[in-house]
């Protein structure tokens, strides 16, 4: 059996490498943009796009449009998760309409759903409302596939559990079924937040006046690179962290259902 | 998702899935008749309408063309993410320190909402095929690696084991050890590797490039001409469909025919 010391020395090493590579690409950037080999206009050295962005953060400037596009992650997540539990339930349920609607459910990701934006303008007029209802759309599917998908995992061995202690049908939901079928629903939750800012970040980059996403376009089109980065810097991170925590909380989820 | 089999059903009556499954799509034209009824033809054009746009289009010449543009880009950005993807996951999948080195990269750079590094792709490769050719597989190499990559580590190491025992070279080791387990899930990495692609090589055409579908769809949506929209939206999603099913019925095959399990958790 490995030494638990050894374990550790490797795990370390891991980290250690990962840490040299990401710095060797930083230090990497900010030579050739230092050095003058690619353009200014292009790129940025690292430096820069943090100094920029630590100015825009301080200064107040990028607040109004972080809030912005917070927001309507923040609702369209939460509408997605309205209805895509329920709706992924549902689909377990009734497993021959899960049957018939899956081949559709697979296709969806290809959709072009933002083409629809300027008929949701002319239905809901120039508000928030149609970015939200875009990130809906890219976010709800992946929670309610991941849902019907975690509720098929769990072992009919359990609900004879429930039977034989006599549980009512939302007794045996609310403290067997639901518990068994959270770190699937926890992926699936996990995707639709992603999705959401994905489909809120592309709608503002294509069609919004304002926002993080219409920020990078902004920049791109008056060629403010220094912001640009700063900004696609911001945004990078804060999808890095959210992604990273998520797959952490993940990680614990998956755990506890095995060992528990 | 539902991995049991579809067949084995009552003889001689059509089944209840498949009839379901051809009522979709009637379904969606009657709702979206109802919607475009409801809305007005100004806001909504109904199937006919749009039936008789994408008709007038062909004749007028803005589609075809476009399509067919737009087609070989995909068909070229799909081709590179996949085999790039493919390979990298069997080089990452297979050793073990490697992966554990590059799999939070992997996962990292897939989180990022790919669109806004698109004036990165602009920079490089200019206004052009190039461009669209490189976001769309950008899009698409990620899901492919990272789900070959899945699979290869899914491989148990007992097989692995009897592999070099019976002295198997690396081709003979991933020919007929590796390929025939991980047949299926590349099926599933190929379907979201071509959704995503497809979907990278629209927002490079709507965002900045000179033809494709996607152009037509931006100055269709910059001039509010929901006619047009509608028109190259349905061609889109028609698009999108008919390759996800050549996808899905692959997986279905193979599942039923040589009892694989596909897995599409997380995806």
């Amino acid at each position: 059996m490995e030494s638990l010391d050894s374990l550790l020395s490797h795990r370390r090493k891991v980290r250690l490498t990962q840490l040299g590579l990401l710095a060797a690409v930083v230090l990497y950037l900010e030579y050739i943009t230092r050095t003058g080999q690619v353009n200014y206009i292009t790129l940025t050295s690292p430096t820069a796009m943090v100094g920029t962005l630590v100015d825009l953060v301080r200064s107040g400037t990028i607040e109004p449009d972080f809030v912005q596009t917070a927001t309507s992650v923040f609702v369209a997540f939460l509408l997605a998760v309205g209805t895509g539990v329920p709706v992924g339930w549902l689909l377990w349920r009734r497993q021959t309409l899960y049957r018939i609607l899956d081949p559709y459910l697979v296709a969806w990701y290809a959709m072009p759903i933002f083409a629809f934006y300027p008929m949701l303008i002319g239905i809901f007029g120039l508000t928030k409302t149609p970015i939200i209802l875009i990130a809906y759309m890219m976010g709800v599917i992946a929670i309610v596939v991941n849902t019907a998908n975690g509720f098929e995992k769990v072992r009919d061995v359990y609900g004879d559990v429930g039977r034989s202690l006599n549980l009512s049908r939302v007794q045996t939901f609310w403290h067997i079924y639901f518990p068994a079928a959270t770190p699937y629903i926890f992926t699936g939750l996990k995707l639709g937040f992603i999705y959401s800012i994905v489909g809120v970040l592309a709608s503002e980059f294509i069609l919004s006046d304002s926002g993080l996403g219409f920020r990078v376009a902004y920049h791109y089109r008056n060629f403010q690179t220094n912001e640009m980065y700063a900004v696609m810097l911001l945004i990078a991170l804060i999808a890095i962290s959210v992604n990273l925590l998520l797959l952490h909380v993940e990680g614990r989820l998956y755990q506890r259902s095995v060992s528990g | 998702m539902a991995t049991e089999s579809a067949t084995g059903r009552g003889v001689g009556l059509p089944d209840v899935v498949t009839v379901g499954r051809l009522l979709v799509p009637v379904a969606i034209v009657v709702v979206w008749q109802l919607m475009a009824l409801w809305l007005g033809p100004d806001l909504l054009p109904g199937p006919a309408a749009t039936l008789a746009m994408i008709r007038h289009g062909v004749e007028a010449g803005w589609i075809v063309g476009n399509l067919a543009n737009t087609m070989e880009t995909l068909a070229v950005g799909f081709v590179i993410a996949a085999v790039a993807g493919l390979v990298l996951g069997v080089v990452l999948g297979l050793r073990d320190t490697a992966f554990e080195v590059f799999e939070i990269y992997t996962l990292s750079v897939y989180s990022i909402p790919k669109i806004i590094l698109f004036p990165l792709f602009l920079f490089v490769f200019q206004l052009g095929m190039d461009t669209k050719i490189a976001f769309g597989a950008f899009h698409g190499f990620f899901p492919m690696l990272i789900i070959t990559m899945g699979a290869i580590r899914e491989v148990d190491d007992i097989y692995l084991d009897v592999a070099r025992s019976l002295r198997l070279n690396r081709w003979q080791l991933f020919r007929h050890v590796i390929f025939p387990f991980v047949l299926v899930q590349l099926v599933v990495a190929l379907r979201l590797a071509f959704s995503l692609t497809f979907l990278g090589v629209i927002l490079a055409e709507l965002f900045a490039s000179k033809s494709g579908l996607g152009l037509v769809l931006q100055h269709a949506m910059a001039n509010f001409d929901p006619g047009r929209i509608m028109a190259i939206v349905t061609i889109l999603m028609t698009v999108a469909f008919a390759g996800n099913i050549v996808f899905y019925g692959a997986q279905r095959y193979l599942e039923n025919r040589w009892n694989m399990t596909a897995s599409t958790e997380g995806l």
